[in-house]
């Protein structure tokens, strides 16, 4: 599985500091059974079949408004099994909004053929459905329209921080 | 005047009798409550999910509103829909939950439940998929008139909220 990530900021925001986007390398899944993504508090995520990435993050925003916070977009692909890039979920995580440590697990999802027929088609031809758009996923807009199938987590480590809200006349904790 | 952001993501849905879920939201606030930014309704995605056990949504909300009043705090109220397999969506449940007034992030759950059809209903449900609804879907979230209502029990939303104020301490609210 590889992954491909971007940081998306719908309003004022801007990043004054860091990468936005970023590909991480093509890994392949733990053959180990006991090897589990979860630490011991969490149970949510069975051990096996884990895919490391180990990939850092680092970025700044800076804003006047809090309104258009930023959030992570992920986009997995993985090789099928004729060895073709295929899309394996979507997901998206809205940064916290106020400082300390987060383990975020963040379920990921695939489009669905509108009619079964096109979904055979996609999966002979190897282009399983995808949105257009990736930052689809972060908008309120036009969602109901999609039918989706979820499947498979991606785990982040993040640290946040934030600076000189209280000047501004913001409370975040 | 003092301004409110809500910031955050309904996560997803679990303990329904059964997946393939969708969810169509609205916030509603008092009458001094002025919408500066963002939308306040929509309609999730349909999921059909691998495990059954969780419906992931992970729809945002991102709202700010400007205040003069501390009544009517933002509420959102949400109607889940069941789609089954000829694209019929059915109602699955109802619910409401007061935005938190505390400051930070918030990992809430909204019980939901569903009117519950009379016996000659019940046959019309089987067969055409349409299920007893609410004509006025303030009944949601207005506690006045649910007298005489049987309702069933249904599932969890689950939501992920963050809360920024601004300016509170300037009218002698304290938020902590």
């Amino acid at each position: 599985m590889s992954s491909y990530f971007s940081l998306a900021c719908l309003a004022q925001i801007e990043s004054a500091y860091g990468v936005e986007e970023g590909i991480t390398q093509l890994g392949k899944a733990s053959t180990s059974m006991t090897f589990t993504a979860s630490t011991s508090s969490t149970k949510d995520i069975p051990p096996g079949r884990v895919c490391v990435w180990n990939f850092p993050l680092e970025i700044a925003f800076k804003s006047t408004n809090a309104y258009g916070w930023p959030q992570i977009v992920f986009n997995v692909y993985g090789l099928d099994s004729f060895g073709r890039d295929v899309i394996r979920g979507y997901g998206s995580l809205r940064l916290p909004l106020c400082s300390g440590q987060y383990e975020k697990y963040v379920p990921t999802f695939i489009p669905v053929a509108s009619v079964p027929l096109n979904g055979f088609i996609a999966y002979l031809a190897g282009r399983l459905p995808e949105f257009l758009d990736s930052r689809f996923i972060v908008k309120n807009e036009g969602r109901e329209v999609t039918r989706v199938k979820s499947q498979g987590t991606v785990k982040v480590k993040l640290n946040i921080i934030t600076k000189d809200l209280e000047n501004f006349g913001y409370i975040n904790k | 005047m003092a301004e409110v952001h809500i910031i955050g993501s309904i996560t997803g849905a679990s303990g329904f009798p059964s997946a393939n879920l969708s969810c169509k939201w609205s916030m509603v606030a008092g009458e001094e409550w002025t919408l500066l930014e963002g939308s306040i309704k929509g309609h999730t995605q349909v999921d059909l999910p691998v495990d059954a056990r969780f419906s992931v949504w992970s729809h945002p909300i991102d709202v700010h509103y400007s205040t003069k009043s501390i009544k009517g705090w933002p509420k959102l109220q949400f109607q889940i829909f069941h789609q089954d397999r000829f694209g019929r969506n059915e109602l699955y449940g109802y619910g409401f939950i007061h935005v938190p007034t505390t400051p930070g992030m918030h990992e809430l759950e909204c019980m939901t439940w569903k009117p519950l059809a009379s016996n000659s209903n019940k046959l019309w449900e089987f067969f055409l998929g349409a299920s007893s609804q609410l004509r006025d879907t303030d009944v949601i979230h207005n506690g006045a008139d649910r007298f005489r209502l049987v309702t069933a029990t249904m599932g969890k939303v689950h939501l992920e909220l963050g809360i920024i104020l601004r300016n509170f301490s300037n009218y002698g609210i304290s938020m902590n």
